[in-house]
This record gives C-alpha cells, sequence and structure tokens, in this order.
C-alpha cells in the first residue's frame, strides 16, 4: 500500500548501515549496545536458568532466540535492561 | 570387521523384533497399581566444610523433585569453617561447586557425612561412606552416529554464561538440529529411537542385578535408574518434537516411562515437565515480544486429556503451576490457579506443594497485601512493616529510597555506587534504604547477601508491589528508581538522581541543610 501510495516499485528497506550513512550515527556498536541485551536460557526442568554475557539485539531477537542446548535448556533473548 | 558386521546384524534383528512392542502403545498416560511410599528417614546427610577462600563460596545444589520441591535447592556458606545439613529422602544426586570448579555430581544417602574443602581454588570432597557404584551410559559410539544425520552439537559456540558468585557453570553448546531429516528420514529415526530404548532397558537391567547382590546399595542404584529412564525419555521427547512421528510419541506415553514405579521416581517432577513440554504443549511456546515462554496455562486445563492416572495427574498440574510462576505469573492468575486446583482436588494431599508455590511467590496473607492505600514492607526476618510508619519514626533525616530487584541487571551494577554514597555520608542524617520488588522471596535473600545489604536496617522486600496506590502514581514500572523524601516525609524527588551521579550529592547537600 505504501508503495503504490508513494510510486515506490523498485524500492528496497535500507539495511541498518545504508540506513545510518544517510540519517547519521554510528556505524560500530559500542558497549552500550550489548549492555541492553542478553540471553536467558530456561533450564530443561521448567525451573530457572542462566544469563549469557552481552549480546547484540540481533542476536538476541533472531540469531540464538528460541536455540536448543545440550543440556536441554532453551535460549531466549531479554532486551529491555530491567526486566526479570 | 567380521565382528563389527555380525554385531550390526545381530543388533538389527534385535531392533526388527522388539520395534512392534515398543510401538504399540498407548497414547494417554494411565497406570497405576501404586505401591507403598517409603518411610522418611530423617537422619540428615552432613556437610563439614573448611573453607580457605576468604569470602568465597562453597555451593551445594539439588535438583527439584517432589521431595525437594519445599525445600532450598541451594545451601552454601562462605564461612572458614561450617556444618551444613540436608534432608534427604532415601537418597539423591547433589551438585558440589565453587566459583572456580564447575559442578561435582555426588551421590548421597541418609546419615553420610561429606568432607568439603576448598583450597587453591579447588574442592576436595571426602565422602566417608562414599560407596563404589557403577555407573553406564546411555549413549554409546553406535548410538552418537546414528544420532549424528538428525543432530550434532556444536562445540565451538559455547554459550557464554554470566559469571556467578556461587558457582562455575558447566559448559552448554548450541544444537545443530537437521530438521529436514526428522521429517524424512523417518527409518533412520526409528532404528535410532529402537537402539536407544534397547540400551536403555539392557543399562536398567544391569542397574536392577547389581542392585539385588548389593543391598546396601539400593538407594544409590535407584537413582541412577530414575536417572537413566529420565534422560532417555527426554532423549525420546526431544526426537518427537522435530520428528512428530506417532510411533514415538506412543513409545513416550507407554508402560516404559509410566508404570507402577513413576510414582516414587526421583526424576518424576522433570519428566513431567517433559512431558508436558513436549507432548501436552506440542514443544510450541508463545512470544512475548521475542521473549518465548511455555504456555503453562492451556497445558493445566488440557493435561487432563493426557494423563488419567489419578496420582500424577494433580502432580502434572503442580508442575504446570509451578512453571507458570516461575515464568513470572502475576500473582492474581496463580491465585486463581491454586484455587482452582483446590476445586479439583479437594484433599489436603497437595497442600504443602501450593504453600510452597504461595510462599515461594509471595502469595501468602503476609507477602500478599490487598491493602493499596499503604505501602507494605517486610525487612530480612520478615517482619512487616509500614513505608509511612518508617518515614515517621525517622522524621528529622532525609530517606534515599534504592527501588531494586534481585532479576534487574543495571540495579545491581549500581549497588557498590549506592553502599560508596551511603559511606559517603555515614555521618549525616540520611536513611539509605534499599526497597526490593522482587517477587520470588528466596531470589531477594539471596541477591541481598552477595550485594552485602542483607543485615542493612532499611532492606526491605515491598509486599504489595505493584498493587498499592503509591507505585502506580509514581508509574513504578522501570527499575532502578530512586525516590528521596525529606526530613518530614515528604517526597521530594519522586525520580531522583541515581548513586553514581554528582547530582545525587548535589541533591543530598541542598535538602540536609534544609
Amino acid at each position: 500500500m505504501l508503495k503504490n501510495i508513494l510510486k515506490l516499485e523498485d524500492a528496497r528497506l535500507l539495511d541498518k548501515q545504508e540506513q545510518k550513512q544517510i540519517l547519521g550515527g554510528r556505524l560500530e556498536l559500542t558497549q552500550a549496545d550489548y549492555d541492553k541485551c542478553k540471553l536467558w536460557t530456561t533450564n530443561a526442568d521448567g525451573t530457572g536458568g542462566s544469563w549469557s554475557g552481552y549480546v547484540t539485539y540481533e542476536q538476541a531477537s533472531s540469531e540464538w532466540n528460541g536455540t536448543e542446548y545440550s543440556d536441554g535448556s532453551i535460549a531466549t533473548g531479554y532486551c529491555c535492561a530491567s526486566c526479570p | 570387521m567380521k565382528k563389527t558386521v555380525s554385531f550390526c546384524l545381530l543388533c538389527l534383528i534385535l531392533f526388527s523384533c522388539n520395534s512392534d512392542s515398543k510401538t504399540k502403545k498407548e497414547t494417554t498416560v494411565k497406570f497405576v497399581e501404586n505401591v507403598e511410599k517409603p518411610i522418611v528417614n530423617t537422619n540428615p546427610v552432613t556437610f563439614i566444610v573448611s573453607n580457605e577462600m576468604k569470602n568465597e563460596y562453597v555451593s551445594i545444589y539439588r535438583n527439584i523433585s517432589f521431595d525437594t520441591f519445599s525445600t532450598e535447592k541451594h545451601v552454601y556458606t562462605k564461612k572458614a569453617n561450617d556444618t551444613l545439613q540436608l534432608d534427604v529422602n532415601v537418597g539423591e544426586k547433589l551438585f558440589i561447586t565453587s566459583k572456580f570448579t564447575a559442578k561435582d555430581t555426588l551421590l548421597v544417602k541418609n546419615g553420610d557425612t561429606i568432607f568439603l574443602n576448598l583450597k587453591d581454588k579447588k574442592i576436595t570432597i571426602t565422602h566417608k561412606n562414599a560407596a563404589n557404584i557403577k555407573s553406564f551410559k546411555l549413549k554409546n559410539a553406535i548410538i552418537d552416529s546414528l544420532t549424528s544425520p538428525f543432530y550434532i552439537i556444536d562445540y565451538n559456540a559455547p554459550f557464554e554464561l554470566q559469571s556467578d558468585k556461587y558457582q562455575k557453570l558447566n559448559p552448554i553448546y548450541p544444537l545443530r538440529i537437521h530438521r529436514e531429516n526428522f521429517k524424512t528420514k523417518t527409518a533412520d529415526l526409528e532404528q535410532l529411537t529402537n537402539v536407544l530404548v534397547d540400551n536403555y532397558i539392557m543399562i536398567s537391567n544391569k542397574y536392577d542385578s547389581l542392585s539385588a547382590k548389593e543391598l546396601s546399595k539400593v538407594s544409590y542404584y535407584k537413582i541412577l535408574k530414575d536417572e537413566l529412564n529420565q534422560a532417555t525419555f527426554f532423549e525420546l521427547n526431544r526426537f518427537y518434537s522435530y520428528s512428530k512421528n506417532k510411533n514415538i510419541k506412543e513409545l513416550i506415553s507407554s508402560n516404559l516411562f509410566f508404570n507402577k514405579e513413576t510414582i516414587d521416581q526421583s526424576t518424576l517432577y522433570v519428566k513431567l515437565n517433559t512431558f508436558i513440554t513436549k507432548i501436552v504443549l506440542d514443544g510450541k511456546r508463545i512470544r512475548e515480544k521475542f521473549k518465548l515462554k511455555l504456555d503453562y496455562k492451556t497445558a493445566y486445563d488440557s493435561v487432563s486429556s493426557y494423563i488419567k492416572d489419578k496420582k500424577l495427574l494433580p502432580l502434572a498440574k503442580i508442575v504446570c503451576i509451578n512453571g507458570d510462576a516461575s515464568q513470572g505469573a502475576s500473582k492474581e492468575e496463580l491465585i486463581t490457579y491454586i484455587q482452582q486446583f483446590k476445586n479439583e482436588f479437594p484433599d489436603n494431599s497437595y497442600d504443602d506443594y501450593l504453600n510452597s508455590i504461595e510462599e515461594t511467590y509471595g502469595l501468602s496473607k503476609r507477602f500478599n497485601i490487598k491493602d493499596t492505600d499503604a505501602i507494605h514492607l517486610v525487612d530480612i526476618k520478615e517482619k512487616a512493616y509500614q513505608f509511612d510508619e518508617f518515614l515517621k519514626k525517622n522524621k528529622g533525616k532525609l530517606v534515599y529510597v534504592d527501588i531494586w530487584a534481585s532479576w534487574c541487571a543495571p540495579c545491581r551494577a549500581a549497588m557498590p555506587d549506592s553502599k560508596k554514597l551511603a559511606e559517603i555520608y555515614k555521618e549525616k542524617d540520611i536513611v539509605f534504604t534499599y526497597l526490593s520488588i522482587d517477587r520470588n522471596k528466596s531470589h531477594w535473600k539471596k541477591a541481598a547477601e552477595t550485594e552485602g545489604i542483607k543485615n542493612h536496617p532499611a532492606s526491605f522486600l515491598a509486599t504489595n508491589y505493584p498493587k498499592a496506590t503509591f507505585y502506580k502514581e509514581l508509574k513504578v514500572k522501570t527499575i532502578p528508581r530512586y525516590l528521596l523524601f525529606d526530613k518530614n516525609g515528604k517526597l521530594v524527588h519522586e525520580n531522583a538522581p541515581g548513586p553514581d551521579s554528582d547530582e545525587i550529592r548535589n541533591l543530598l547537600d541542598t535538602y540536609i541543610t534544609k
């Protein structure tokens, strides 16, 4: 719909690097970007789990999200600074 | 070569003979002619700890089970010399660890005495009555080779675990799942299943015969047998979750895993959780933003279609309630669950489990105050207070409140600064107050100890968060959050600067003179 309104037949979404080149901002991730995201592995017995070290938003939201580990635990990503 | 070929042929014959009997099973779980529960021997296991590393912990962990349900799963000490005791129901597998040493497995039984010595980053375990137990692995080279087309463990990408003050966590590795093969290589998967089950039966029989020969070691062999059964059950559930193979599903629900011994298995809680996760919920998880959660509520309602046994069904429902609680279900949801459970199972056989959930997640009246007008708190000794009274008691002093929780990483990262600030102003009339909004009481206590505020005179747990009007009016939805009350107990800064900032010092300096 948006493409039709704006007549953007050949449009494509810019990747993050392109967005930053046009709109400004940092190209490299800093520690602050990592500070926001961690993985939580829920133990196979359903109780408790373990936090990972810091990961990127992409890793938390897709790459590692839902991964099963050798001990049967499943990883899930968390990216808000103060949520359980 | 000849021997290998003959062995493989023999295996194939055995598998083909066994496959029919294994796959023709019923899909729902029902049995049981229950046996009497053994009388619990209350003679505890004693740990005599000598710790030669100052301020480091020696930790003992237990698995969750219906026997350990209402007890602490983690006991620890950092004293130079200490004695810890655990009530063990006949026998149990425990894990000994420190920040420097990965978990060491220990089989114990009632009355055992264990000496633990932490020195030079190593724990030496001396088990006075240690039994020389033969244990066998479920998986062997053949099983590994048959498993590899379906999944492999990627040892190159270990999960980077956050460091822990109490233990060195064992490394875990991601599985690389070949999902397509689970769907297309059905015969290979069923062959793998049969080899695994045959190996399970063979080892299980070995434990039975060893147990019959060595009567003093019966409780140890029972633990090993229960764990073997659970490990096989878990692996088959893993196969099912990726393949949706009906024969494997039937095998999972068969009397191989649910029989007259099941109710007394030390691994029953874990088995039921696996069954709920993989079979009842079909491996599906619900997404909240991108967090993945198990839909224990749906499982609670539908598990009765899968488990018909009158003794197992309530236990499975307890697993659902506890599972949802540990995932962060609200107090209201948990109270509704528990009431529903009590209506369905009116006898009091399950009270211990329900009480434990109520206590742990703050549902008991003491921890779940309905009053919304006042701010209710408890201190580390669980003595109740109201925040208004606390302010009145401290009239004439500034009160700086640090709202935090055990699970809040930034709150805990700011704790050293908070303590530093308190040290700077220790001669002034300022009360530094720590208010945790944890739901899990034991998590709060443990974190308070770790952060060194366990015995702080103004360290509290909020018992009517988030219901109290105060939290709603101040929109205390994200933490860390800092509040400042003046000498008359009036809130003068509802979003005070954090303890690491220069602004807070300026603010305290200003108000202290007023």
